[in-house]
């Protein structure tokens, strides 16, 4: 309706405007391809397969084997009532000890747990370890200042950008036959002692991944409380005990329960820990479904996939939910912090004195796995060599099987690759999700529910459809392996990128998008000229976020990696497998420590610029 | 330039309509306002004008033509908000510039001219190389006015453009942006919760509430003849009464209110409510004479608010001088009571 002013607009004028206006829909329609093509196509076939002919859900619903006692209510359910009297009637509940850790015996009769049950046992036991671990230390950084405490605060980030399988090499040459903890007893003249493929080590590196995470949401939520509301309820007669029962603690409460929510999802699906920790004898779901793919008993694990989707989907629903119905706003009048090297009385003394056993203990978990396996990849304090480091270099010139400067090129490449597929997929998102309307809740679900499917049912659904070949009309397509890992990689990362960009955009006044559309600029002209200016740190804090997850990224890449294609992670677990360098984790230690420099990279990127990654 | 016709317009949050049927035509070059409390529907009615809202129901038309469909950034309008809302990231002059990237300065003058010359019509020569964090609010707020001319829109959109200054620098800045609007001749729609500032600068103006227009006319005609009582009282400091109106035998009625009583000139009958503008009531005798009570004045520099109590109701009288707290006679013309609608 200004075209009779518009008198000069030249033929390149009309197609950068047309450039302007379509860039924005054109980018949202490839991510919703690319998240088509390589994730919610794949974990479809995957869903065909498991319904189809064969039915391997019902197979796994109805056996004792996947389901423990759990089976009878699909394989005989006129049978349960009259099992369940039966049962009820001899039951006793002994509590008792399994290791370590606390656990409940059922006398008798037995009760299997099954695959599914022991998957579900072993997820509660991690997140009771999570937020045991975890507590603490919200404790300690939302009401103590200390020299370092900001630094503390970030590093609290740091697990979700560390390679699950490094965190491994770390457990294993920290608590191993030869491990750090070993060492230590020897020293000691006491018994080594064999700590690796028990659920105890399971669990401690679960928490190892976790607790930060439990650290990080109520530490938030507890700087949220508003002083006045404690200082009103003091005032009103309420003791400081009581004062933060009824005031602090239920504004504590959320944050605990959806950090504990969160840690039971992903130590649900977590895999490199359990397989490589804990061995096929402690199989959760996700490794026996692992299994399954390596024993080509594809319909078997297209059951499991499916069966275990559904679990996760559910818990992550049911986060969501709860996330979505909690207010996040922020106080402009926290409690004050106590300071932490300044106590008066014997009850500061006490409480500091608690702070410091569990500063120890949180060095034992959270130091000594990585400083481990950085001192195992040059042998050692008492004898120190470079071997290790020689090892990677002269197995790059033998040529074999997995050369480790192959492992760092790929790694970086598809990390370049699958950042560079991320990033706009993450904007475009994130720009939506910030500013859309009506809808909206739907398409974040969709747009977001990659997080919640585990890689290694994504990298299976991936293999059976577009590695193995697609009929398009009269043609089978198929990508090699390359092109698809960066399509996962860049899957698993663009969440990141989301949810960085999206709450900067959200902060980003929208009169200021406004004014630039009264003035003549299109949507996607409005966000490149006006919003990505504004949040560029949150873009870069998430391109550094999609990078590290590419780098660490395990799961789908152990499944779609072929011989000759394969990165860090992978290399790292076939070094860890393979002794022919000796009884040592030297080679897995030298190459995780490579590992851990590049994600530390990105860790100080995320944190100079400001990561605003909230799980 | 060109005219805006709201026809019909319906914008539905929920459950709630927040406008509710508007139908107004703002002529070309006018100064249109939209008054009313927060929640009326006055911003989504402009935001609807922008094409930052879609109508559940209506059509808003630029000079007869549909804008049903059309974007934003293809209507033509400048706007000007509240929070000023200059990118931050960018100097003054690259602000003013913006929408020269997407329209031709008009007259065929380059945009550095064009700039300059906005710049010289706000009163702010020479400051394109300033981070606009580095001035003062009223001036953001006058560089956000020449970004909005730059392009010379159509229609200027105003979004409670002062309300975020100071009482002296918002007088001041009302008659600068009234004055420009003279010298451009542009059709601008104004939103504020103002009455003052909406009687102040307009051609007219539209009283609204509940998402409804109450009443559109000139500042004069929506001040002496409000059309309902949400008006009347909205718009200044008023006094209304209820009462019970009978025919008098010569000419007007008789108003009761309890157990006294006063005339008016319109013929009326039944219960109806009474507008009584406090500046034509004043302390002493003839005409209708009500016997109140003082209860306090407060002084405004150059007149007195006197809270009076007349049986129950409350009086609001404009005097130049206030009498002391205790008994006193009101007295006014039938001819400046007013019989609301209905």
């Amino acid at each position: 309706m200004r075209g009779s002013r518009r008198t000069a607009a030249s033929a390149w004028a009309t197609l950068s405007r047309a450039a302007d206006r379509f860039a924005l829909p054109l980018a949202g329609a490839g991510t919703l391809a690319v998240l088509a093509a390589v994730f919610y196509y794949p974990v479809w076939t995957v869903f065909v397969e498991a319904l189809g002919p064969e039915n391997p859900v019902w197979a796994i619903l109805t056996s004792e084997f996947y389901m423990g006692a759990a089976h009878g209510v699909f394989a005989h359910p006129l049978r349960v009532p009259g099992d369940v009297a039966a049962w009820l009637a001899e039951v006793h509940i002994v509590a008792g000890w399994t290791g370590l850790l606390p656990d409940l015996f059922v006398v008798h009769p037995g009760v299997r747990k099954g695959l599914f049950g022991f998957t579900a046992y072993q997820a509660a036991l991690s997140t009771l370890a999570s937020v045991a671990l975890g507590l603490p230390g919200a404790y300690v950084l939302a009401r103590f200042e200390f020299p370092g405490r900001r630094t503390l605060q970030s590093l609290t980030i740091l697990p979700f950008v560390l390679p699950s399988i490094m965190v491994v090499v770390g457990f294993v040459a920290t608590f191993g036959q030869f491990g750090t903890l070993n060492g230590v007893l020897s020293t000691l003249g006491l018994e080594r002692v064999q700590f690796l493929y028990t659920l105890e080590v399971v669990v401690l590196a679960h928490a190892f991944y976790n607790a930060p995470l439990v650290t990080r949401m109520v530490a938030t939520a507890w700087e949220n409380v508003d002083a006045s509301a404690v200082e009103t309820a003091r005032s009103l007669g309420a003791s400081p005990l009581r004062a933060f029962r009824d005031v602090v603690a239920p504004q504590l409460v959320p944050a605990l329960a959806a950090s504990a929510l969160l840690t039971f999802v992903f130590t649900f699906m977590s895999f490199p820990i359990v397989l490589a920790l804990g061995g096929l004898q402690l199989a959760t779901v996700e490794v026996w479904l692992y299994a399954r793919i390596q024993q080509l008993d594809y319909a078997t694990a297209a059951g499991l996939a499916t069966l275990e989707t559904v679990v996760s989907l559910a818990l992550t629903y049911a986060y969501l939910r709860y996330e979505g119905s909690q207010s996040a706003d922020g106080t402009a009048n926290p409690l004050a912090r106590h300071r932490l090297f300044d106590a008066s009385g014997p009850r500061e003394w006490l409480v500091r004195s608690g702070i410091g056993v569990y500063g120890v203990v949180v060095a034992a978990v959270f130091v000594a796995p990585l400083a481990s396996m950085v001192l195992a990849s040059v042998g050692g304090l008492e004898e120190p060599t470079l071997r290790w480091w020689r090892f990677l270099v002269d197995r790059q010139a033998s040529g074999g099987r997995t050369q480790p400067a192959t492992a760092v090129r790929y790694s970086l490449q598809f990390g370049v690759a699958a950042l560079a597929v991320a990033l706009p997929m993450g904007v475009v998102v994130g720009a939506f999700s910030a500013r859309g309307g009506r809808g909206r809740k739907v398409v974040d679900a969709v747009l977001m529910a990659p997080i919640a499917v585990s890689g290694i049912v994504v990298g299976f659904g991936l293999l059976r459809s577009l590695v193995f070949g697609v009929e398009v009309g009269d043609y089978r397509v198929s990508l090699v392996g390359p092109v698809v890992v960066v399509m996962a990689h860049a899957v698993a990362g663009y969440p990141f990128v989301v949810r960085n960009v999206a709450p900067m955009l959200s902060a980003v006044d929208s009169r200021l998008v406004e004014s630039a559309r009264a003035l003549g600029a299109s949507r996607g002209r409005a966000l490149w000229d006006v919003e990505l200016p504004l949040v560029w740190p949150g873009v870069l804090a998430g391109a550094a976020f999609a990078f590290a997850i590419s780098i660490g990224e395990f799961d789908s890449t152990v499944i779609l990696a072929g011989d000759g294609v394969y990165t860090m992670p992978v290399a790292l677990k076939r070094f860890l497998v393979d002794r022919t360098a000796g009884p040592s984790t030297g080679p897995a230690a030298a190459m995780g420590t490579v590992l851990l420099a590049v994600t530390a990279a990105s860790f100080v990127v995320i944190d100079r610029v400001g990561g605003r990654y909230r799980p | 330039m060109t005219s805006v016709e709201l026809d019909g317009l319906v914008r539905e949050f929920g459950p709630t309509r927040a406008v509710d049927d508007v139908s107004v035509t703002v002529a070309d070059g006018e100064f249109f306002t939209l008054v009313g409390p927060s929640g009326c529907g006055k911003t989504t009615t402009l935001r609807l004008i922008a094409g930052f809202e879609n109508p559940d129901g209506g059509d808003v038309r630029f000079g007869g033509e549909s804008t049903t469909g059309v974007p934003p950034e293809d209507r033509d309008v400048g706007i000007v908000f509240q929070s000023y809302a200059l990118f931050p990231h960018m100097t003054v002059g690259e602000n003013v510039a913006y929408g020269l990237r997407f329209r031709d300065p008009p007259d065929g003058v380059s945009t550095a001219e064009r700039v300059a010359e906005l710049l010289e019509l706000v009163d702010l020569p020479g400051m394109e190389d300033r981070e606009p964090s580095a001035l003062s609010g009223g001036q953001q707020q006058r560089v956000a006015l020449a970004r909005a001319l730059a392009p010379g829109p159509s229609v200027l959109l105003l979004d409670e453009p002062m309300s975020a200054l100071d009482a002296r620098l918002r007088e001041r800045l009302r008659g600068k942006v009234k004055e420009i609007q003279r010298e451009l001749d542009i059709t601008t729609v104004y939103v504020t919760h103002d009455q003052e500032e909406a009687l102040s600068v307009s051609d007219r103006v539209a009283v609204m509430h509940d998402g409804r227009v109450e009443q559109v006319g000139t500042p004069e005609a929506v001040y002496r003849e409000p059309a309902s009582r949400f008006v009347a009282e909205f718009v200044g400091d008023n006094n209304v009464v209820d009462g019970s109106a009978s025919p008098l035998e010569t000419r007007g009625s008789s108003v009761a209110v309890g157990s006294a009583s006063f005339d008016v000139a319109e013929s009326a009958s039944g219960n109806v409510a009474v507008s009584l503008r406090p500046e034509a009531l004043s302390f002493g005798s003839g005409g209708n004479e009500l016997d109140v009570v003082v209860e306090r004045a407060e002084f405004l520099g150059d007149a007195y608010k006197v809270y009076c109590d007349w049986h129950g109701t409350q009086l609001l009288v404009k005097t130049t001088d206030a009498p002391e707290p205790g008994p006193a006679t009101v007295t006014f013309p039938p001819e400046a009571a007013d019989v609301l609608p209905e």
